[in-house]
């Protein structure tokens, strides 16, 4: 096999004993609009190992020019038109950044999107659990996160008699007496009258509470420095950078007045005023959140300097993942040995363990290239497009309760022919989303069901196909993302051709058939919604258009930036246990990829090579990350989005008892399928089976990957119930007929592992058996016992 | 500076409302009762399909023949509270519960109105929200080494955790109907006995003390303590004797009914006196959904089965004396259409429909909420699911106004904005 990695730890001393050799000063150029305006500074350090400190607290900063720009500790201070350098010396160090102040004549002009609302979002006021919600609280609401500043500032200057303001003595407004708790608030206390977001609205309020709508500029774009970090050690700080763009071209830096919030603060904290600190090992995202907008920022956290080996690439996918772990400095797992590949490979690509034969002939095949050759054949098998056509029939939705009785098994059937033939995704997303016809013979006009209206084919499709939700947008604007209630209507807007009519004699038989003239009208505002991709340009179109072949045409276009990168990541899951955006179908800005060039590259080879589903398998499979063991190294153990060792899973309910029933020789039996039907083959979710059911058989009515956790049900199922102890004592089961032919108890217990884990026992697990055979009343108890511990062991249970 | 988290907004908050009277003043009342802290357990009889509210507890004897339909009504042992002639039993038993006759949804289509009715949230196809009795095991925990939350006789969409992860899932219990019920794998198969189970988890923790070596998979401790949480239950004398309903008198569960639904009330009692906290009790999957033959359907099968088993169910709890400490409620996702179809059916209806309760400070003998003169619409007291949700946390001693955090730390409240149903308390 493939020579292990050899991992080396190696302590280095701590950075602040070691000289850097570079510093740098954050931001670059910095712009500055209005006399007053402030622009905070960083200084960065950078060690010859490529480590970086946060020495902003010991670092001197001079302006060139301090009538332009002033300097105060590390905070500029605009004071007339013009440019300045500033200068930063530490440790001998020197570095420079120039600032360059416009628009000095005055102050910026009071403004209620950049002045208050930003306090609003800063402090929690319209978050989803206080005035932000729905219907709001108390009857105050805002809107959530700031999107509608205009309805804002409705409810809180006037609605309710203006009870809010108090213009004649502003320090009495209620919006400043609930916050600080002068009056009982349901939210708390929230800042303090020393503040600088009291400060802000009182200023404001003492200013009029005023909106003058050529002042008011909303943000457009948010920018984090640093975009991506590095903290190395626990307790390691840096401080983050936030500038915002208006709509009327200025900038201002914000870092005071953003709310910063950590995607996992067991990695990262990071404090009210943007200062990341270190936790543990791993990567994570901050979101940074401006009225109506947020952006992301990464972190990874290195917290013990460790010498990751330099490990041979099988293609890019490597490159990737390696460059990742030497970031992280985490060594991966050794290459998982021939049995772990082959049962995880069968379990990936066909829902299956393999066989005790096939165990025995791949074990013994001496060809190097065995592993790829494995992966071909299985491509090649009918259970593989079994075993896709169950997953896709989990996320389109196939189930009867959608589809009636017998929709579900045309719906398998056109599933499991695409699958076999290999059709290209493209294509395959584009049959789906366009198809008309009858839904008893066109299997693709499944995807249209008579109970779903656009709005939610609006949101299945992004989901599905895009991997980006934007249900929230139903009903308000996205709060994590950009999505509006004008792009989720754009894109109900490419269903509305959609009808129905009936068809002959049978209940529920119906066609699809486009309606040219219909539009889109919101059921809610009576609007009507031109077509609109996301991100894209409203579509011209007219009545001869059949909306969903411009829609299959942007989706499947190679520069749509969501359809390739979505599919890949989905795949990935499958095949490493976790996606490289989680939840899998939920990409957006402030959930940022863990390896970003990875599933880039993925999505770009994937759409070179025409969306052949087989290549990716291929290209997955091979590589070297995908083939690293689950066991863990001494460095390793917590990496759970890194790739550095294989994630184990449970089996599916489907992969479960389609195993054990081939293991045992003894298949299930389901109520009028043909004798020998597989759980992976079944149409639809509602044929019964208490296994399936207590193992998490999704119901096919909500999209969403399986959560599989344990559960009472499953372990009284596995430890007292009929499915195993029957099969294993079947009359026509694999032990009775080794018993008939008279095989040895050693050569019965070595099937058994091969039928169940893929690999011959090991000298103390053949004593096991034995002195477990030895206990028993009878051998044929004790073996029994010996493949019942089997089937119910982690290893069994478990894809690893 | 702000000063909030979730974790510790709670309990801030909670003190801030007993300290600030007036307006709050309905927190405090909420905080009161739940502090008494007795043990309060519920039981549901789901009449799924949506069942006719002017079939059953809201009958409109003076509207056109096309709306008032065929059955009529019968007095009870409560004056001027009158109810359906194929509701006999429960009739008898009118004093010891409330009907509320003002329940609307904004969902018509089933799975959906499951959905919010067991929720009490609107359905998200990104987000599956944890049903009632999940909520309640996750808050209250298990009593006396018994599963929380037990689905008789089985699961269906809509009943499970969904973020809060499976840990709080209903345990199945199967169908107590049938003839030597047994709760599903409580017991042995008949080839396997203890000596035997010793073998096999001697084999069994060797090899996964040895695999465990080979993989940092987190699971694992959830799965061994199920495991063991596994074998404790069948070990357990307590458990085995809450699900032995072979062991009631056989008078007794004739009274209850022959059918799933008769002996899965008496199957939810022997529970809640076991110390499960929520059983849900189920025909099945949309039984009530009569868009034809409504009135042969009712009258045959679904009025006698359910009019025994609530009636029996609030006797016997009554005559155990443990009808305080016992919510029972019946209900559906939604009622039946006021005019009756072509088919001699009636369709989905969510803008009004009748639901009943008992037990736990209910008091008996009460119609809360109106209808207009054809059970259309709602025209005093209307109760939305978010409202009932309320209500049965409070009775249960469930904080409503928790949240928790969803796996993509979206806020979610354990009631979304719901208010307790004025007057349902005595």
């Amino acid at each position: 096999m493939r020579t292990a990695a050899l991992i080396v730890f190696v302590s280095i001393s701590l950075a602040a004993t070691r000289a850097p050799v570079k510093l740098s000063v954050e931001p670059a150029n910095p712009m500055l609009f209005g006399k007053g305006a402030k622009q905070l500074l960083v200084a960065i350090a950078r060690y010859s190992d490529g480590s970086e400190e946060d020495v902003t607290g010991k670092t001197q900063f001079r302006s060139q020019k301090p009538a332009v720009a002033r300097m105060d500790a590390n905070v500029i201070t605009a004071e007339s038109n013009g440019g300045a350098t500033v200068h930063a010396t530490y440790r001998g160090l020197a570095a420079e950044t120039t600032a360059l102040v416009q628009r000095a004549d005055g102050p910026p002009p009071p403004s209620f999107n950049a002045d208050v609302m930003p306090v609003l979002t800063k402090i929690g006021c319209n978050g989803g659990s206080c005035h932000g919600a729905l219907n709001g609280q108390a009857g105050f609401k805002l809107s959530l996160f700031g999107y509608e500043p205009d309805e804002d500032y409705e409810m809180i200057v006037r609605k309710h008699d203006g009870r809010r303001v108090n213009i004649a003595d502003p320090e009495k407004s209620l919006i400043l007496l609930k916050p600080t708790f002068q009056v009982p608030h349901g939210g708390g206390h929230l800042i303090r009258k020393d503040s600088p977001e009291y400060d802000a609205l009182l200023a404001w309020l003492k200013g009029g509470a005023q909106r003058v709508p050529e002042n008011e500029k909303r943000v457009v774009a948010l920018r984090v420095t640093p975009p991506s970090s590095v903290l190395f050690g626990k307790g390691a700080s840096r401080q983050l950078l936030v500038t915002a763009r208006y709509t009327d071209g200025t900038e201002r830096d914000i870092t005071r007045t953003t709310k910063f919030q950590s995607n996992d603060d067991s990695i990262a904290k990071v404090s009210p005023d943007g200062v990341l600190t270190a936790e543990r090992g791993g990567e994570t995202a901050i979101v940074v959140r401006a009225p109506g907008i947020a952006a992301g920022a990464k972190v990874d956290v290195v917290l013990e300097s460790r010498i990751v080996p330099t490990v041979a690439s099988n293609n890019f996918i490597d490159d990737h993942v390696f460059a990742k772990l030497k970031t992280l400095e985490i060594p991966p797992s050794d290459v998982a040995d021939d049995a772990t590949f082959l049962r995880r490979v069968y379990l990936d690509i066909i829902g299956l363990i393999p066989t005790a034969q096939e165990a025995r002939a791949f074990l013994a095949d001496k060809n190097p290239n065995k592993r790829a050759a494995l992966v071909d054949q299985l491509l090649e098998r009918p259970e593989y497009a079994d075993f896709w056509s169950l997953y896709w029939g989990d996320h389109l939705n196939n189930t009867k309760q959608l589809l009636y009785n017998k929709g579900p098994y045309v719906f398998t059937r056109w599933l499991y022919q695409a699958f076999r033939r290999n059709m290209p995704y493209d294509q395959f997303a584009r049959e789906l989303l366009t198809s008309s016809g009858n839904m008893y013979t066109a299997g693709a006009t499944s995807y249209f069901p008579l109970m779903k209206k656009e709005e939610d084919l609006a949101s299945i499709t992004s989901q599905v196909f895009l991997g980006v939700s934007i249900e929230c947008a139903r009903c308000h604007n996205h709060p994590l993302e950009k999505w509006t209630r004008d792009d989720f209507n754009g894109m109900a807007a490419f269903f509305s051709q959609v009808r129905y009519k009936n068809a002959g004699p049978r209940n529920n038989e119906r066609v699809l058939y486009v309606d040219f003239k219909r539009q889109f009208k919101n059921p809610d505002t009576n609007r009507v919604y031109w077509p609109k991709p996301l991100d894209g340009p409203v579509f011209a179109t007219n009545n001869e258009v059949d909306r969903r072949e411009l829609l299959a045409d942007w989706i499947t276009a190679p520069q749509n930036p969501f359809f390739a990168k979505a599919l890949v990541n989905r795949m990935w899951r499958n095949f490493m246990g976790r996606g490289l955006v989680e939840p899998v179908d939920d990409f957006r800005i402030t959930n940022p990829a863990t390896n970003e060039p990875l599933v880039n590259e993925l999505a770009k080879d994937f759409a070179a090579h025409g969306y052949d589903l087989h290549q990716l398998i291929r290209r997955i499979t091979a590589s070297r990350a995908y083939q690293f063991s689950s066991k863990p190294n001494a460095a390793n153990r917590d990496d759970k989005m890194a790739y550095s060792r294989h994630y184990s899973r449970r089996l599916t309910a489907e992969q479960l008892l389609d195993s054990v029933s081939q293991a045992t020789d003894v298949p299930e039996q389901y109520r009028s399928l043909y004798p020998g039907t597989r759980a992976t083959q079944l149409p639809e979710p509602e044929i019964e089976s208490y296994f399936l059911e207590v193992f998490d058989r999704p119901s096919r009515q909500l999209i969403c990957e399986r959560k599989q956790p344990p559960t009472l049900n499953q372990a009284l199922h596995l430890i007292s119930g009929d499915t195993i102890q029957k099969k294993i004592g079947d009359p026509r089961g694999v032990l009775a007929r080794l018993v008939d032919e008279k095989r040895s108890p050693r050569e019965i217990v070595e099937e058994f592992y091969l039928r169940t884990l893929s690999r011959f026992p090991d000298e103390d697990e053949r004593a096991a058996a034995d002195a477990a055979v030895s206990k028993a009343p009878d051998s044929r108890q004790g073996l029994e016992d010996v493949f019942w511990a089997l089937l119910n062991s982690k290893e069994f249970l478990y894809n690893h | 500076m702000p000063v909030s988290n979730h974790t510790s907004m709670f309990g801030r908050r909670d003190f801030m409302r007993i300290g600030s009277l007036g307006a709050l003043g309905i927190h405090l009342a909420g905080a009161l009762r739940a502090g008494a802290k007795k043990d309060v357990s519920c039981i549901l009889l789901w009449q799924s399909g949506g069942c006719g509210h002017q079939d059953t507890f809201d009958m409109k004897p003076d509207a056109p023949l096309e709306y008032r339909g065929e059955f009529k009504p019968i007095s009870t042992n409560v004056p001027g509270i009158q109810i359906c002639e194929h509701l006999p039993y429960t009739a008898k038993q009118a004093d010891k519960f409330t009907i509320l006759r003002s329940m609307h949804s904004r969902e018509n289509n089933h799975e959906r109105a499951i959905n919010y009715l067991l929720t009490g949230y609107l359905p998200l196809s990104t987000l599956e929200f944890p049903s009632i009795g999940s909520v309640i095991a996750k808050e209250l925990g298990s009593k006396d080494g018994m599963p929380p939350y037990v689905a008789v006789p089985n699961t269906f969409p809509s009943y499970g955790a969904g973020y809060l992860g499976g840990e709080y899932n209903p345990f199945i219990s199967g169908d107590p109907n049938v003839a030597g019920y047994k709760v599903r794998d409580l017991t042995l198969p008949t080839d396997v006995d203890w000596a035997r189970v010793g073998n096999r988890r001697w084999l069994l923790d060797k090899m996964d003390a040895k695999y465990r070596a080979l993989d940092a998979n987190t699971d694992f401790d959830a799965l061994d303590s199920f495991q063991q949480r596994a074998y404790d239950l069948m070990r357990s004398p307590a458990a085995r004797k809450a699900f032995d309903i072979e062991s009631e008198p056989s008078a007794l569960r004739e009274r209850y009914g022959r059918t799933p639904v008769g002996q899965g009330a008496l199957l939810a009692r022997r529970l809640v006196e076991g110390g499960v906290r929520f059983v849900t009790v189920a025909k099945g999957w949309l039984n009530y959904d009569t868009h034809g033959d409504n009135f042969n359907i009712m009258k045959k099968v679904l009025l006698p089965e359910f009019d025994r088993a609530f009636a029996t169910l609030l006797d016997d709890l009554h005559q155990r004396g443990m009808l305080d400490s016992t919510l029972v409620i019946g209900m559906g996702e939604f009622g039946r259409t006021p005019k009756v179809n072509k088919d001699a059916g009636r369709d989905h209806h969510n803008k009004a429909w009748s639901i009943a309760l008992a037990g736990a400070g209910i008091q008996g003998g009460r119609v809360l909420g109106a209808t207009d003169s054809t059970a259309s619409e709602v025209t005093d007291l209307p109760v939305q699911p978010e409202d009932l949700l309320a209500s049965i946390y409070g009775i249960l001693g469930v904080d409503t106004t928790r949240e928790y955090q969803t796996p993509i730390g979206r806020p979610s409240r354990i009631v979304n904005n719901g208010h307790p149903i004025p007057g349902l308390l005595a």
